[in-house]
Formats: structure tokens, C-alpha cells, sequence
């Protein structure tokens, strides 16, 4: 859980900090929704990736 | 929590507020992974999708209460009368934990080894990535948009205000989610279909006209 929880804030500050780098570069608020729109894009290949983990980890005795 | 936000009510220094945030931020977190873990704990085996979407849905519909409510008090009162009052929350929040929450009695602790551990770790790692990923998506509609409305000309109050109904929808999408994966029988194809859809509204919402 310490894990699973490190990686969950990590990503929650430093998504909106690149949404924001985004912002400022576009000149415009919306740049930073094209951001969100990406990273949910991205969700559920990570899904299908993490449904292969366990077949792709070594078994343990 | 609490020491965090007593500070930050008693303190009027920069760096009191900044102790008090760091300190009430860390106790909030350790309460978030703990409740998670004994959350999931008391609905093993049932349906686990409704109930952790109902169990992570209190936290956007406190944070629209906080919007609704600590305002008016700060305005009223000042700030330091909002941070007395989360307190108390907090307080009462605690006392209901330590008098009604129970583990279920045949809840038991798998032992890990290191090897397990690894394991483990790196399913977590990818899981919570993965929603890391979809609440930086989320956090960015109430965020950058009362910003994207403002350039539309809106005012910042107006702006807030209905950017904060994201927050009130998610109180009733989000667990009727959960029930719909539980239901279906196919939670991931739910979950793919929910992202995509939730992107593509991202993309359209700031080039819409009806903004403007």
C-alpha cells in the first residue's frame, strides 16, 4: 500500500504542474484539458498492461 | 490531521501554514491508505467495484461541501474559524472511526515475503499509475477550467460554481459505475469505454462554442 500510495501522489503533483507547463506554452487554459484528455487516454492501456503482469512475472513458490 | 490544522488555525506565519499543511497532509494520507486497505478488507468476496467507487466518492463530494460551505464561514468569520471547523470535522470524524468501525473477525493479515513483495510491488506500482493517471485527469477540469472560463470572459464566482458541478456529478457517476461493473459482469470493458468517453469530452468541452 505504501507503494501503490507513493506512486498515486507522485503522479497527482506532478499531473497538474505538467497540465499547467502545458497552459503556459499553449497561451491557453484549454491546452491543459487536451493534457487530462491524454493521460485518461492512456489509462486503459495501462489497464490491459497490468491484466499481463501476472503471466509475465516469474511464479513464486 | 488534527495537530496539522490546529497549527494552521493558530498560526498566522507562512511558515506555521506551511508545517500545518505538511503535518495535517501526512496524517490524511496514512488514514487514506489505511482505509483503503480495511475498506477493501470488509467487502472481500462482494461486490468490491460498487463499494470502493461509493468508498472514494466522499472525497469529491466533501471537497463540493468545502466549496458550498467553507467559503460563507471564512467570509463570515475569517480563516481561522474555517480551520476550527475542519478540525472539529476531524475530530468527529476520528470518534466515529474509533466507536463503530470493526474488521470483520475473520479478516486475517497474509504474511509477504520479500519475493512476494516484489511482486506485489510492481502490480501496485502499474495499478496506481493507472489511477494517478485517470485523478490527473479529473483534477485538471477543476483546476484549469474556472481558468479556461475566465478567458471566456466569465467571472472567477461563476466560473467556480460550475466547474464545481463536476464534482457533484462524479458523486452519483462514479458509484453507478462501480454497480454497472459489478453488474455487467465486464468491469474493465466499463472502465475503457468510461476513459475514452471521458477524454473525447475533454477534447470537445474548451472548443465548444457554447462556452463563449
Amino acid at each position: 500500500m505504501g507503494v501503490f500510495y507513493t506512486l498515486y501522489y507522485a503522479t497527482m503533483m506532478l499531473g497538474p504542474a505538467v497540465g499547467g507547463a502545458c497552459a503556459k506554452w499553449a497561451g491557453s487554459a484549454a491546452a491543459a484539458f487536451d493534457f487530462g484528455a491524454a493521460v485518461i487516454v492512456i489509462c486503459p492501456v495501462i489497464l490491459w498492461a497490468f491484466n499481463r503482469i501476472p503471466a509475465a512475472l516469474p511464479k513464486v513458490a | 490531521m488534527l495537530t496539522g490544522t490546529l497549527a494552521m488555525a493558530l498560526s498566522d506565519s507562512w511558515t506555521g501554514q506551511i508545517a500545518g499543511r505538511l503535518v495535517g497532509g501526512a496524517g490524511g494520507v496514512l488514514l487514506n491508505v489505511q482505509m483503503t486497505k480495511n475498506g477493501r478488507r470488509l467487502v472481500a468476496g462482494r461486490e468490491i467495484a460498487t463499494a470502493m467507487a461509493i468508498f472514494r466518492q466522499f472525497m469529491p463530494a466533501g471537497v463540493a461541501l468545502s466549496l458550498l460551505t467553507l467559503p460563507l464561514i471564512g467570509t463570515g468569520y475569517g480563516v481561522s474559524a474555517v480551520y476550527f471547523v475542519v478540525t472539529a470535522l476531524i475530530g468527529f470524524g476520528l470518534v466515529l472511526l474509533a466507536t463503530t468501525y470493526q474488521l470483520p473477525a475473520n479478516s486475517v493479515t497474509p504474511a509477504t515475503t520479500s519475493a512476494r513483495l516484489d511482486r506485489n510491488a510492481a502490480i501496485a506500482v502499474v495499478a496506481r499509475f493507472d489511477l494517478g493517471l485517470y485523478n490527473v485527469g479529473f483534477v485538471i477540469i477543476f483546476s484549469f477550467g474556472p481558468s479556461m472560463l475566465v478567458e471566456r470572459s466569465w467571472s472567477i464566482a461563476a466560473a467556480g460554481s460550475i466547474i464545481s458541478i463536476v464534482l457533484w456529478v462524479t458523486v452519483v457517476s462514479v458509484p453507478l459505475g462501480g454497480l454497472l461493473a459489478d453488474r455487467s459482469g465486464r468491469p474493465e470493458l466499463i472502465l475503457a469505454g468510461g476513459c475514452i468517453a471521458f477524454a473525447i469530452l475533454m477534447v470537445v468541452l474548451p472548443r465548444s462554442t457554447a462556452w463563449c
